[in-house]
């Protein structure tokens, strides 16, 4: 397995990497966070980012998503360049084109299960479609919880709601950082496994940070970061056999 | 997204309920004291108290009040913003864009902001009628006064509040919306810890600001009043505000390193959520150093202001005996003092009500005219070059003569501009005008009043009043002179009696200031509370970490009582520091020797009031441990 140096990318390239660099100065020294990653995800797949804690996936999929500013690198989703975008429009194309799920903390504490649900659109100025908004209950099986408020929800439960609106706007790609982290490993695949439904029935392309190998073998891809580098990519791989790389990457 | 704004409202009620408390407490305060400059104005007879007094001392009031309320307004929504900020971030992570996020915010502020106004305007009126008994027991307003209430005041009211709170929600929003929507994310969202560059010349600019405030009247002598003290600590309080991040970071890590404060949990918990949320803790500190700074400051220009009078009044006067007594007996007893042996000299003077115009309007509207015109009081001397001493500065006494000659106070800052050989105008009681030629300029109008003018000055022009006759004895022959006087049947008193009377009846208002002074310290008191305990509040999930960590209520009351401590002693030491400057400005500009005429016992209170509100906020905390 190589490291491509420069990806061209195909047609098909639903998001694609230049040499994309992220430098945090807050602290006193400078640290490093992304050292030139150049990666290209094609439509509709699935890509798993694996690497050890601090190796800077969050980093990756906070810039790829367009949440937060590269130091340098172009960043494509689709056929726009995000790098260029001002803020206003940047906000905008993300509403639209691009769906994120966190660790934790997706919800507004104060909105309902379905309010949450419609901030996508009521940011859009549309008019929320009530028939879309009971489809995507359904599928991550919500149903009977659209009134209640994020405190009265399990941690597994809040989850499905953050997918449910990344959902929400059928966006071309949804990046999910950890989506399970904090859950059980049960709950967990359960979840993972509506995620990919839901993607897989409306043909988006998903890019998720997982720690379990398990997932990571259902992935078209696997793309292995350490200290802001990838320094590895496998496709078709083993659980176990992505274990044994997780496992050298650490050391 | 008015579903947004609402559920955000709903959910954030405690604190949505603390700023329009403090926000109608402002709109209350500015309408009532507009109510009563209005009703000051309409008054038709323009030499009664109401129309002189009453804007003028409502005025002060009023300005003062304008200050606090911009202050303590913007900062009440700065900080119910500020506990939202992961709200806002995850906003944008979702796709609001700065520009949504900024509208959200700014139809929540001028929401509360609308309907505080219309609530404080009701409570200003009933405040402005409550007033009215110590109004009248002031002499500040005739029996049967009521005040007039009409739309200006709340106009006035929303033209003044409105921008400062659109102002305030715009700042918050601005800082909002530059927020990476990443830091959502971030369970705990430690303040930032550097300031950014505007706020660093922002605090710049008010410290030159108040050290101008504070230099002017030493160079400008008389030119100090409580407005100009009060400015300058709010403009040093202002400064305070604005660094005070970067101070209490400063002061925080200093105090972490020190032993005593590492040796138990809760104190080293304390430093550090000092050091984490700097700008939670200056939010705290800084109503109530302001608290304490201007109470100091109002109350010390105060009283300096009178002491200088009382020494001036007391210079400018060379005899030791003085006689007062009714209008229609002063001729006579002024020609029998000036009789008895034993006596070197006299001098008579007498006091009339005018009014000096200050500008010149050609506005016809009888509102307009009003406003130019600034109420004072002439002395007028029998003998110019008698027993009293105005300590002329230009010009000569020997010329007031007549009803066409007058001197001016160089303080009287009605007049700024005018000197010798320019022409005053003046209005009488009995509505007649005259436009006298200013001779000469003098130093001692804290002590004398700001115009002087000849014997028959104004005898055309109205009653006179307070008629007194000063009288110099030869040495030796006081006792002598007041035995025979009395058995003239004149009553003298000592010259110094008499300054320390005459000083007495300056401050007679001073109930009436000191209940306007409660007023504002209230005011201040309960938005720094208010402020506390929402602060306090927002920090439920904090508790809650701690508890599950294993902290006992006994470590968290501990740590909060720390904090508390460090609050107060902040605030005490803030609002002394911001206050010295003009109570010292103000002593150099108007008062021989040196006194900051700050009463031990008042300060006191203002200190005691600080700590108590800091522990109370404190006090307010649910120290539930309850998983979220
Ligand atoms: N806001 C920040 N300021 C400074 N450094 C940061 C910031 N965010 C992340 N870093 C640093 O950047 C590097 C990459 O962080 P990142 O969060 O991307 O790691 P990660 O791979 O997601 O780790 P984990 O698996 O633990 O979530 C780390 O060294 C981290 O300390
Ligand atoms: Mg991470």
């Amino acid at each position: 397995m190589s490291i491509p140096a420069n990806v061209q990318a195909p047609p098909t390239t639903a998001v694609a990497l230049t040499d994309v660099r992220k430098t945090y100065a807050t602290g006193p020294q400078p640290v490093h966070a992304l050292r030139g990653v150049s990666l290209a995800v094609s439509k509709g797949s699935f890509t798993a980012v694996m690497g050890p804690s601090g190796s800077g996936k969050s980093t990756l999929l906070n810039v790829a998503a367009g949440l937060d500013q590269p130091s340098s690198g172009r960043i494509v989703i689709g056929d726009t360049d995000i790098s260029h975008l001002n803020p206003e429009k940047l906000t905008t194309f993300r509403r639209r084109r691009v769906g994120f799920i966190f660790q934790s903390y997706n919800l507004l504490p104060h909105l309902s299960v379905s309010e949450n649900l419609r901030l996508p659109w009521w940011l859009d100025n549309q008019t929320p479609d009530p028939a879309r908004e009971q489809e995507l209950l359904r599928a991550v099986g919500l149903q009977d919880m659209a009134h209640r408020l994020p405190t009265e929800l399990s941690g597994g439960q809040a989850q499905r709601v953050a997918i449910a609106r990344a959902l929400a706007t059928q966006p071309d790609v949804i990046f999910a950082d950890e989506p399970t982290g904090a859950l059980d490993s049960h709950t967990g695949a359960s979840i993972l496994a509506t995620l990919r439904d839901a993607v897989a029935t409306y043909r988006q392309t998903l890019v998720m940070v997982t720690h379990d190998p398990q997932v990571a073998a259902a992935a078209d891809e696997v793309v292995f970061l350490a200290d802001g580098a990838v320094v590895d990519r496998a496709a078709g791989a083993s659980a176990a056999q992505i274990s044994q790389r997780v496992l050298e990457l650490g050391r | 997204m008015r579903q947004v704004s609402l559920r955000a409202l709903r959910a954030h009620w405690p604190s949505a309920a603390g700023v329009f408390l403090t926000m109608v407490l402002a709109s209350a305060l500015i309408f009532a004291s507009g109510v009563l400059i209005e009703s000051g104005l309409r008054e038709s007879d323009p030499f009664s108290p109401t129309a002189t007094m009453l804007p003028a001392v409502m005025g002060s009031f009023g300005g003062v009040a304008i200050m606090l309320a911009l202050f303590v307004v913007s900062s009440a929504f700065a900080a119910s913003l500020r506990d939202r900020r992961r709200e806002f971030a995850l906003l944008r992570a979702v796709g609001a864009t700065g520009g949504q996020v900024r509208s959200l915010i700014s139809t929540e502020v001028m929401g509360i902001s609308l309907a505080a106004l219309v609530v404080g305007s009701v409570a200003g009126s009933f405040g402005a009628g409550a007033l009215v008994p110590l109004l009248r027991a002031s002499g500040i307003v005739e029996e049967g006064f009521a005040p007039v209430v009409s739309v200006l005041p709340m106009l006035g009211t929303a033209v003044l509040l409105l921008p400062a709170a659109w102002l305030a929600g715009r700042l918050a929003a601005r800082e909002m919306a530059r927020l990476s929507p990443t830091s959502a994310v971030s369970t705990t969202a430690a303040d930032a810890r550097t300031l950014s560059p505007g706020r660093v010349t922002a605090a710049w600019v008010c410290l030159a600001g108040g050290l101008t405030a504070t230099t002017t009247p030493i160079f400008v002598p008389g030119a100090m009043g409580g407005a100009t003290g009060a400015s300058s600590a709010l403009l040093f309080i202002t400064a305070v505000a604005l660094a005070g991040p970067a101070l209490v970071l400063r002061g925080a890590t200093w105090l972490a390193e020190r032993r005593m404060m590492r040796a138990r949990a809760a104190s080293v918990l304390a430093t550090a959520n000092a050091r984490g949320y700097s700008r939670r803790l200056t939010a705290a500190v800084v109503p109530l150093a302001l608290l304490v700074s201007l109470g100091s400051v109002q109350t010390g220009v105060n009283r300096t202001v009178a002491e200088a009078g009382a020494q001036q009044l007391g210079d400018a006067i060379s005899g030791d005996l003085v006689w007062q007594g009714a209008p229609e007996q002063a001729a006579d007893a002024r020609e029998t003092l000036a009789g008895l042996t034993g006596v070197a000299a006299v001098t008579a003077t007498e006091t009339a009500m005018v009014q000096v115009k200050v500008e010149a309007t050609d506005e016809d509207a009888p509102f307009m005219d009003r406003l130019s015109w600034e109420a004072g009081s002439v002395l007028m001397l029998d003998d110019p070059s008698g027993l009293i001493d105005p300590d002329v500065t230009e010009g000569d006494l020997a010329a007031l003569e007549g009803a066409d000659a007058v001197a001016v106070a160089s303080d009287d800052l009605t007049l700024t501009g005018k000197g010798v050989g320019d022409r005053i105008d003046l209005r009488h009681p009995d509505g007649s005008e005259s436009t006298p030629t200013i001779v000469a300029v003098f130093d001692r109008g804290l002590g004398l009043g700001g115009l002087i003018m000849g014997p028959d000055g104004l005898d055309a022009a109205g009653a006179t009043e307070s008629p007194t006759v000063i009288v110099e004895t030869a040495s030796g022959e006081q006792n002598a002179v007041l035995q025979a006087a009395e058995a003239a049947g004149l009553a003298l008193t000592p010259v110094d009696d008499y300054v320390e009377a005459a000083t007495a009846m300056s401050s007679s208002d001073s109930r009436l200031s000191n209940v306007l002074l409660m007023v504002l310290l209230a005011f201040i008191g309960i938005a720094a509370g208010n402020a506390l305990v929402i602060a306090t509040r927002s920090r439920a999930g904090e508790f809650a970490l701690l508890g599950r960590l294993g902290a006992t209520r006994r470590q968290m009351r501990a740590m909060l009582g720390i904090e508390a401590a460090l609050v107060a002693v902040a605030a005490v030491a803030l609002g002394t520091l911001t206050a010295l400057p003009g109570l010292v400005g103000a002593s150099l500009a108007m008062v021989r020797g040196f006194s900051l005429g700050v009463d031990p016992m008042f300060w006191a209170g203002l200190a005691a009031a600080a700590v108590v509100i800091a522990f109370a906020g404190a006090a307010g905390a649910r120290l539930r441990v309850r998983a979220d």
